[in-house]
């Protein structure tokens, strides 16, 4: 396979992408249940997240000097405007990843770009400008998704699976500057060890992954990703990484991977606009 | 049952059988029909050809391995282009339903077109006539071997109730065919493949450990090389060709090749030594 080129001749492009849910997808998930919408023990989970683990997350960022992405429900940035700030102000990315973890596929066109726009307005507010990069949040995206962001102005979304490297979106049959960024459920740390009694999570509640070997496919992940020169992007979730005896893998994690001299860790942003002007579009 | 000790060419302990299916984004879209509209959900099975594919056949490059690859039919005609380089890398195409259906809930005539529509697909698209069949994941029946049989299958490799090649009767005119045998501990898919929604496993079960299923495949092969037995793989390009996966199948590779005394073979290879032993 044909090698990919980096920055200073990096072998591999790294992201450390955290999606910083809070309660939303709790919330969410309790919407089906009589009462749903009073229940404290299982939003209290995610609400970790942006009370305790993105700070435990930032200062091991600081630590490393690994620049990140997270990814914020408008509705979580609003509701904790300060994390935001001093997410931004420590150098890291905001992306967006709907008002209240909305799935996309379950939403018409007209309730997508409404969804986009008011989140797009909370960061505006907060940090002075809006996201450039879009996660999908819970599960799947409609087919329209990708041409509305793109119609939009967002330069890159990171929500697909299909690949181990950025490519250019292809709408209407031709390839545009909208990059996609795969992610993949093996480098996703809730898939591992996201836990909760009622309402289950994971709906068959199996136990919580052996952390070390969670750790173990995370480092033989990264180190097949440097070998082939791919881009790997991990999918982190604060209330899941920032807890005190998972942050310690993510340590050992962020060790594993600045061990390495030649390898870029990288923004988002910083991504796609390398994979746009190192990739230009194939002549048709 | 029989414990008499195989015998396998070249006083070979074991015989391995190197298998791939190639279900792409039909996997999703036989576990549900919906995902037609969910990009990123067939976006996994799409990893399995466009990513996955080639780093397998560069390991079965480095260790001289001819591997036999399953293929729905849809799957060879959307990717055929893929699929030549399977061909021309001298790997064994064999049939692994049309559209992935679950033969055990279809009528027999629909069974019957299901893997007519199959055969043609791959002829058409791999130039090559299959003589292996794997019926999909779901179920099947004695009828769909027996259609199997009656349409020129050589072996089938569907089933879990030996770990040796056995004949398996067919019906009360006393028709078999070849069947070699596979077991669920031998095959990734089970351990890795992972979705949300639609819920893969039923119950969004763990994603395990690279390094305890290794250890998994490399117990069973110990037993199937005490035994004498006949160790087949099943590796699914979607789930085993991540980059930080695709070295298990080197690491397994490497322990087999070092303790020797194996007989790599194709699923005709193993059909062929029956025939005539």
């Amino acid at each position: 396979m044909e090698q990919i080129l980096w920055p200073n001749q990096a072998k591999c492009a790294v992201m450390f992408t955290f999606d910083l849910d809070g309660d939303t997808t709790w919330i969410s998930g309790n919407r089906d249940y009589a009462n749903g919408d009073k229940f404290i023990r299982s939003t209290s989970i995610g609400q970790y997240g942006p009370n305790r683990g993105v700070y435990t997350i930032l200062n091991l960022l600081a630590k490393y000097h690994v620049p990140a992405t997270f990814f914020v429900p408008g509705k979580i940035a609003e509701t904790y405007p300060e994390v935001i700030r001093q997410i931004d102000a420590e150098g890291h990315e905001i992306g967006h990843h709907g008002y209240t973890h909305e799935r996309f596929f379950d939403k018409t066109v007209k309730e997508q770009i409404e969804i986009i726009e008011k989140s797009q307005k909370i960061y505006t507010d907060i940090i002075g400008k809006p996201a450039s990069g879009f996660r999908t949040p819970s599960g799947d995206w409609s087919v329209e998704t990708p041409y509305l962001l793109h119609q939009m102005g967002f330069s890159y979304s990171s929500s697909m699976r299909g690949d181990d490297r950025p490519y250019r979106t292809i709408l209407n049959e031709v390839e545009t500057d909208f990059i996609e960024v795969p992610t993949r459920w093996e480098l996703d740390d809730y898939v591992a060890t996201a836990y909760n009694m009622f309402p289950a999570e994971p709906v068959g509640q199996d136990r919580i992954a052996g952390y070390k070997g969670v750790l173990d496919n995370f480092k033989r992940e990264f180190d097949g990703y440097y070998r082939f020169g791919l881009c790997c992007v991990f999918m982190m979730h604060p209330q899941v990484s920032g807890t005190p005896g998972r942050s310690q893998l993510l340590e050992k994690l962020l060790q594993h991977v600045t061990a390495y001299q030649d390898v870029w860790c990288a923004r988002g942003e910083e991504v796609a606009n390398w994979w746009r002007t190192t990739y230009p579009k194939e002549k048709v | 049952m029989d414990s008499s000790k195989h015998k396998w060419p070249n006083q070979a302990k074991t015989a391995v059988m190197i298998t791939v299916n190639l279900d792409a984004e039909y996997f999703w879209l036989s576990l549900a029909p919906d995902c037609i509209d969910r990009p990123k959900t067939l976006s996994m099975g799409e990893y399995g050809m466009t990513r996955g594919l080639d780093r397998l056949l560069d390991v079965f490059e480095a260790f001289k391995i001819k591997a036999t690859f399953f293929v729905p039919g849809k799957v060879a005609e959307i990717y055929k282009s893929y699929m030549q380089k399977i061909v021309l890398r001298g790997h064994e195409i064999a049939h692994h339903g049309y559209e992935h259906e679950n033969y055990a809930l279809l009528p027999v005539n629909e069974q019957r077109a299901a893997i007519e529509k199959g055969i043609k697909l791959i002829k058409e698209n791999c130039g090559v006539i299959p003589a292996g069949f794997r019926a999909p994941e779901g179920e099947l029946t004695l009828e769909t071997l027996a259609i199997a049989k009656e349409l020129g299958f050589k072996y089938s490799s569907s089933l879990s109730n030996d770990d040796r090649p056995y004949l398996i009767k067919l019906n009360d005119h006393n028709d078999t065919i070849l069947e070699i045998p596979v077991h669920w501990a031998l095959f990734d898919f089970p351990y890795f493949a992972f979705n949300y929604r639609p819920a893969f496993p039923v119950g969004q079960g763990r994603i395990a450990s690279y390094a305890q299923v290794l250890e998994n495949w490399i117990e069973e092969y110990n037993g199937y090389y005490e035994q004498q037995l006949c160790y087949v793989l099943q590796l699914d390009p979607q789930t085993i060709g991540t980059p930080g996966r695709i070295s298990l199948v080197e690491e397994l590779l490497e322990y087999i090749k070092q303790r020797g005394s194996v007989w790599f073979a194709t699923g005709s290879d193993v059909a062929q030594y029956f025939a005539v032993n």
